[in-house]
């Protein structure tokens, strides 16, 4: 779990504004082909048939025509004058058929369709049947002989044509329909983009004034042009955007004026506190010498005294932190031992060891980073201070180089860990908040409230990080990242 | 986006089945060829079945004439086609009032009969139910 | 024994000068006081031989009481500073002090401090060398340059003394802070620095182009080579 680390959801390329364009293309083009297909597929139709009707008509009347006018001179049905009338009505791609024996065209009553047959000899009516042959389309028309009374004579006359020039003529209409449709297509592509530009203009920039807003550029506004919806929707966002500003700029006052209040608080309290400093070593002694009521309460003023202290050096090093004037003083530090040191001169090296414990002659390696040293012990005193303060032995400081597995390149490591009773889940991010409390019956603990707070903001400033483990059973363990910087 | 979808798919399918000539079944186009003259028509059997045959000759015959001429039997080019009668030439047609009587000396084939029916049917004014004969 | 140092004490809060007053006496100090500038440069004649100073001073300030002190001899002097701002640090040792300690300070740290400065002045066994036209006494604890006597500050002369001790070798802030001032190893090593530019200030012929007392980039300073 991270508690240092400033989460901030990282802000997204709209990519959204290229999928809109690309949908109100794409939908300006299926409206147009679809109804350019719809059009262009009715008249089409309509033209195919017009065509074919026309065609049909012709020849079937053509049939109708010849064959009556031929068979009406000889009269029938000898041989002779069935083949008589196969010259008459037309002797390429015709049959004269009687009782299935064809005259004429033979190899044509073979390709007779069955169904036209059928049909030409049950109902006695002239009949038509298109089929495709290899490809081609053609039409196939059949006629019965009847005597003028309508009395079939048994003689039938079939004929084929070749619709292969109707197709020809359907083709170029498909053809021109497709050049139709396709020039559409692009003007209709065309008016889409230019469409689509010209409403994604603004909200382009609406998008990009909108991250400038999230980016903390609470100035921004965005022209308003003409009077539609999307410049409504600006207006809308100038006025958001107007309210935003106003109300963090009246928050980031009040929160400055609040400060700025402490910090004056407590430049204030400094001076009597100087003056009861000073002499509270005098108070001290003589407590000694007073004895029995006077010497208690010698002692708790003294005590509390140096808490006061405390207590307003830590408000002032925060208020600093809070004015962005904290400085960081960088030199080569060895961490190890400033570690070492920071525990030795508070005087907890009987309950806190140092890991990894060095090497048998105790010689351990330097672990050198360029650091603030007195805000590094801060950031150490205040971690190891606190496991002792409200954790329990044993209680190590680990510190580690970047070239120790598991850990951050080019980072050192400072890991104190306690076996203390743990912090809840819901504890860890707030143990970094001011005057956090781990036992909320507990009213004041021995610290100011402030260590960690002002721990995180020590680490804050080095640009590293706190992370906090915990667990029932395992303690507690704090985890300082400091980068080591390249310039060390 | 269905929506959308479903205009797509309609307008593919209207384009594809619109396109070009497509086969049909037989279509009616209206009455056959009509020659301009009149004839008598007898019925021979082709493939068993009753087949029609022109007689312009018997144009105005009667009906014993016709019969006559199923007797007869089918031309040298009906016969080359595959035409042939089963009415034999005893057969005799007797008037009986407002009835044909076929008189026959032996058994007559339902094929001659039906021959028979179809002709007299063509020809003149007669009562002839089930003679299956093919349509006008 | 020495005599009891004299501790001249300039803080214009009265608790304060009170509290401290009381606290530096009971450390064994003879304490002069003054609530004033003005008043304190005069109390400067009294045998004092260490200045104990508040910065933040009603009429002439801490800082211009530093700078007249200075131009009058080589007394050191311990800033007070109500805070531990930088700017105000970086002004005082440039104005001339030796050391700071910020308020609220309790009485031992005071003390030592006070007894770290004063200890720089005391002379030790040593010979007498010469750099160019500079010649450093160790045992008469003066420097003279051209002949005429240096007044350098009790800290400006043992950090010299330290730096010319062993001529070119490279002193880190860290080991002059410590091994000069007696400060622990978390020193504000900028005190080094504005002392450095002080003496560079007094033994330099071109305080900007030194030939004593050399940058060395990175690691710290170094003496010569002349």
């Amino acid at each position: 779990m991270t508690a240092a680390a400033d989460d901030r959801p990282t802000t997204r390329r709209p990519s959204w504004s290229v999928g809109l364009r690309a949908r109100l293309t794409v939908a300006f083009l299926l409206v147009t082909l679809g109804s350019g297909l719809a059009a262009a597929g009715l008249s089409y139709v309509s033209a195919r048939n017009a065509i074919l009707d026309e065609s049909q008509e012709q020849f079937l009347t053509q049939l109708r025509d010849n064959v009556a006018d031929a068979s009406s001179r000889p009269r029938m049905p000898s041989g002779d004058a069935l083949a008589a009338l196969v010259d008459q009505v037309g002797p390429e791609d015709t049959i004269v058929v009687y009782a299935d024996v064809g005259i004429g065209d033979g190899p044509l009553l073979d390709r007779i369709p069955a169904q036209l047959r059928r049909a030409v000899r049950e109902r006695a009516r002239l009949s038509f049947q298109r089929t495709v042959e290899s490809g081609e389309p053609v039409l196939y028309a059949g006629t019965p002989v009847t005597t003028s009374n309508g009395v079939p004579t048994g003689v039938e006359v079939y004929a084929r044509t070749s619709l292969a020039a109707q197709q020809d003529r359907i083709d170029g209409l498909t053809r021109q329909a497709a050049a139709v449709l396709t020039a559409a297509a692009v003007v209709a592509v065309v008016v889409a983009l230019v469409a689509a530009r010209s409403v994604l203009r603004p909200v382009r920039a609406l998008s990009r004034g909108a991250a400038r807003l999230g980016g903390g550029d609470l100035g921004t506004r965005l022209p308003v042009r003409g009077n539609d919806e999307l410049a409504g929707l600006v207006r809308s966002f100038n006025d958001a955007a107007a309210r935003l500003e106003d109300s963090v700029t009246r928050l980031q006052r009040e929160e400055a004026n609040s400060r700025r209040f402490v910090a004056d608080v407590s430049h204030e309290l400094r001076t009597p506190l100087a003056a009861m400093i000073a002499v509270t070593d005098t108070v001290d002694d003589e407590a000694a010498r007073l004895g029995g009521d006077g010497a208690a309460a010698a002692r708790v003023l003294s005590t509390e005294t140096h808490r006061l202290a405390d207590l307003v050096e830590n408000l002032i090093e925060i208020s600093r932190f809070d004015a962005g004037r904290a400085e960081l003083h960088l030199r080569v530090v060895d961490v190890r031992e400033l570690v070492e040191r920071t525990i030795a001169t508070r005087g907890w090296s009987p309950v806190v060891h140092v890991l990894p414990a060095g090497q048998p002659d105790g010689a351990a390696p330097p672990v050198t980073i360029r650091a603030d040293p007195r805000r590094l012990d801060v950031v150490v005193a205040n971690l190891v201070g606190n496991a002792v303060t409200h954790g329990a032995e044993p209680i190590t400081v680990a510190v580690a180089a970047a070239d120790v597995p598991g850990v951050d390149d080019d980072c050192v490591t400072i890991t104190v860990h306690d076996h203390g009773p743990g912090l809840p889940p819901e504890e860890r991010q707030r143990v970094f908040n001011r005057f956090y409390k781990a036992d909320a019956s507990r009213g004041r603990t021995e610290g100011s409230g402030l260590g960690l707070a002002i721990a995180w903001e020590n680490v804050r400033l080095h640009g590293g990080r706190i992370d906090v483990a915990s667990s029932p059973g395992e303690g507690t363990r704090f985890t300082v990242s400091l980068p080591r910087r390249a310039d060390a | 986006m269905t929506r959308l979808c479903s205009w797509v798919l309609a307008a593919a399918v209207l384009t594809v089945s619109a396109c070009g000539i497509r086969p049909t079944g037989s279509i009616d186009a209206g009455p056959g060829a009509r020659a301009s003259w009149e004839s008598a028509v007898v019925y021979f059997l082709h493939d068993g079945r009753p087949y029609p045959a022109v007689r312009p000759d018997l144009d105005s015959a009667g009906p014993q004439e016709l019969v006559e001429a199923l007797a007869a039997g089918p031309t040298t080019h009906e016969q080359d086609v595959g035409l042939r009668t089963e009415v034999p030439p005893s057969v005799r047609l007797v008037v009986d009032g407002d009835r044909l009587v076929v008189d026959s000396p032996g058994r007559l084939s339902r094929a001659a009969l039906q021959q028979i029916a179809c002709t007299l049917q063509r020809s003149v004014t007669v009562g002839v139910d089930h003679a299956d004969c093919p349509v006008p | 024994m020495t005599p009891v140092p004299r501790v001249l004490l300039i803080e214009d809060d009265d608790s304060v000068r009170s509290g401290l007053e009381l606290a530096l006496r009971r450390q064994g100090h003879d304490v002069v006081t003054a609530s004033t500038g003005e008043q304190g440069l005069h109390r400067l004649d009294d045998h004092v031989e260490i200045i104990v100073l508040d910065l933040m001073l009603p009429g002439i300030d801490g800082f211009e009481v530093c700078r007249r002190v200075r131009a009058r001899g080589s007394v050191p002097i311990i800033m007070l500073t109500a805070r531990n701002d930088d700017i105000d640090v970086v002004s005082g040792l440039e104005a001339g002090a030796d050391d700071y300690v910020v308020k609220p300070v309790l009485p031992r740290v005071l003390d030592a401090r006070i007894g770290a400065v004063l200890r720089r002045g005391e002379r030790r066994a040593g010979t007498v060398d010469s750099f160019g036209d500079l010649v450093i006494d160790r045992s008469a604890l003066s420097v003279t340059k051209g002949g005429s006597q240096l007044g350098l500050t009790p800290t400006e002369l043992r950090l010299v003394l330290e730096l010319s001790g062993s001529p070119s070798q490279v002193f880190s802030r860290e080991q002059l802070l410590r091994a000069v001032w007696g400060h622990d190893y978390l020193g504000d090593s900028r005190i080094v620095d504005a002392c450095v530019q002080r003496l560079r200030a007094k033994v330099e012929d071109t305080p900007s182009e030194p030939v004593y007392i050399q940058t060395v980039r990175g690691f710290g300073y170094r003496f010569g080579p002349v």
